[in-house]
């Protein structure tokens, strides 16, 4: 191989992960907080810059779940550690790696610098909280059986009944009841969301809520939310969820705050 | 109420980093073979396949799994089901399919249904099994050993005392269902027909083991090693071929020489140092192979219960 073509090997190889956008014009280390300890530092372009660590320029792949798991906890670590710094920041997905060297990175900075320098704007001092929604499963069936006449009725069939023969009809009443529970949830999830929207600048309705913690599991998920929040809103927010959670049978998750992963709108820079 | 930032919830981290944020664009992204790889095994596993689809990801090779399953499937019949009849619970499972020299287990998907319960067979399609409820006499539940695991499995007497042997993954909530349709009294207990020859009366097995046995040449067949079980009696030693439970060797214990684990030059199949159980007895030897601690045991049992004193069975090395 030749000197030029082992130079251009390296080039090609080499990669940039880039982990978020702040605003700021320094260019400076971070220190060693990156993914495997890599060390963080910002490529800027005019009052802008992106947070990254070199790296090769192929994804961080493993088959082993948890050393993943430990990527992506380093990941926010370094978008929290420069939230905390540089104030509300625009922050990648996982494994986002430009192909090429910090050249590369201020070439991209330039091109995107009018949307890039907007999106900050739009989400200075606002923050992602996300919210959650649990109802007591028992409750939820008792007051949909109650305002349902139907249901009612076959429930109090089913009371009198010989327990075998019982048993086909409980499987129908058990159906029904999921059905009434979805539509019950829907209404719920928008009468919640309807109350929470006075109090951020943007809502989101979670439609796929993969994950239900450990301590909610005799509960059932009614909704799930992402709300933009402005920093000086927060409390009244806390406020509004604290009375849900007080009513009786309902548990509200309040967790936050993380940068505005639901809400940066770019598409793909 | 304050937002808190639980630590030890690492859920919402990684939905957040994998499923939202910011991507770059294609081109930037490296991929290989047009896929991107954005630590796509584990948003697999998070986010399932559905949202691998939105980002686009094996489009081509859904596409074309799907078309495939379609025609594949297409001709394929469903489970007979008589006017009128409802199923009650459909889940996979298996029989124990018992027949001369083959035992197996055949899996299938077993319908309970209002007035039934039956096993059927996709593909050759096949009613493995079908039993009128009211036909049924008797459940139990029992715990046997499957691949050296425990595990549960259901039996089920109908008929006036035939009896299946049924594996599903919830088998007591399969019994709990029957039993309350049917609505009848079931025997709880049920008599397992023996698939091994029953004992003579007053002989009781002392050890048995898994062993391999030299069987002698037959017709244009060599010596060959077959697995089995070697079983000790009050009065003889016996080997049953574990393919069809017959009885391949039997030799009563007052006709036994001697006994003793070494190793054997001149037999086949396994290496000359590898030692091997050998029981000499009036007109003849045997020779069984296994595990040495297996062979060692075997023999220092049949050495303690023997009538009278054996061939003193060479020095083993320890």
């Amino acid at each position: 191989m030749s000197e030029a073509e082992l130079a251009q090997e390296t080039e090609v190889t080499q990669g940039r992960y880039v982990y978020c956008i702040i605003s700021g014009a320094d260019e400076m280390s971070l220190g060693n907080i990156g993914i495997e300890h890599a060390e963080v530092y910002t490529v800027s372009h005019k009052d802008i810059a992106a947070v990254v660590h070199a790296c090769q320029a192929q994804p961080y792949e493993s088959r082993d779940e948890n050393k993943v798991k430990e990527w992506i906890l380093s990941h926010n670590n370094v978008i929290d550690k420069t939230s905390e710094r540089f104030g509300t920041v625009l922050p990648f997905s996982f494994d986002a790696i430009v192909k090429g060297d910090d050249d590369t990175v201020k070439d991209r900075l330039s091109k995107d610098y009018e949307k890039l320098k907007q999106e900050l704007e739009r989400l200075r001092d606002k923050a992602e909280y996300t919210v959650k929604i649990f109802c007591d499963q028992n409750r939820l069936t008792d007051k949909i059986v109650g305002e349902n006449q139907g249901l009612r009725e076959l429930k109090a069939k089913i009371e009198k009944m010989p327990k075998r023969v019982a048993y086909l009809l409980q499987r129908k009443f058990e159906l029904q009841v999921k059905d009434a529970y979805n539509v019950m949830r829907i209404k719920l999830a928008e009468e919640f969301a309807s109350k929470i929207k006075e109090h951020v600048e943007e809502v989101q309705v979670e439609e796929k809520v993969s994950h239900v913690p450990e301590s909610y599991k005799d509960k059932k998920i009614i909704a799930a939310f992402s709300c933009l929040v402005h920093k000086e809103k927060v409390k009244r927010l806390g406020e509004v969820l604290g009375e849900i959670n007080s009513q009786e049978g309902y548990a509200v998750r309040f967790t936050g705050p993380w940068a505005p992963f639901s809400f940066v709108k770019l598409g793909e820079i | 109420m304050e937002p808190s930032r639980l630590e030890c919830d690492i859920n919402d981290v990684l939905d957040k980093l994998l499923n939202k944020g910011l991507v770059l664009n294609a081109d930037l992204i490296i991929s290989v073979a047009g896929i991107p790889l954005l630590g796509v095994n584990l948003r697999a596993a998070i986010a399932g396949m559905e949202t691998m689809l939105e980002y686009g990801m094996m489009e081509a090779w859904d596409k074309s799994t799907r078309e495939w399953y379609t025609k594949e499937f297409a001709g394929r019949m469903a489970a007979p089901l008589v006017m009128g009849e409802e199923v009650i619970i459909r889940t996979f499972g298996s029989i124990w399919s018992s027949q001369g020299i083959i035992n197996t287990w055949k899996p299938c998907f077993l319908y309970l249904t209002n007035n039934r319960l039956f096993l059927w067979r996709k593909e050759p399609p096949e009613m493995l099994f079908e039993v009128s409820l009211d036909k049924i006499e008797g459940l139990m539940v029992k715990k046997e050993n499957h691949f050296k695991k425990e595990r549960e499995e259901l039996y089920l007497q109908f008929d006036c005392g035939e009896v299946a042997r049924i594996h599903v993954s919830n088998v007591t909530e399969l019994k709990q269902t029957i039993k309350m349709i049917v609505g009848k009294k079931l025997e709880n207990r049920i008599m397992i027909p023996s698939e091994r020859t029953p004992l003579p009366k007053g002989e009781e097995i002392i050890k048995e083991e898994k062993l391999w046995y030299l069987f002698p040449a037959q017709g244009i067949l060599g010596e060959t090693w077959r697995p089995g079980r070697l079983c000790l009696t009050n009065n003889r030693l016996f080997w049953v071929y574990r393919v069809d439970n017959q009885k391949m060797f039997e030799v009563p214990l007052d006709k036994v020489t001697g006994v003793n684990v070494k190793a054997h030059v001149s037999v086949p199949g396994i290496k000359a140092e590898d030692k091997v159980l050998n029981v000499m007895y009036n007109g003849g030897r045997a020779l069984f192979y296994g595990k040495v601690e297996k062979l060692c045991e075997m023999e220092s049992t049949i050495q303690e219960i023997f009538p009278k004193p054996l061939v003193p069975s060479i020095v083993r090395k320890t």
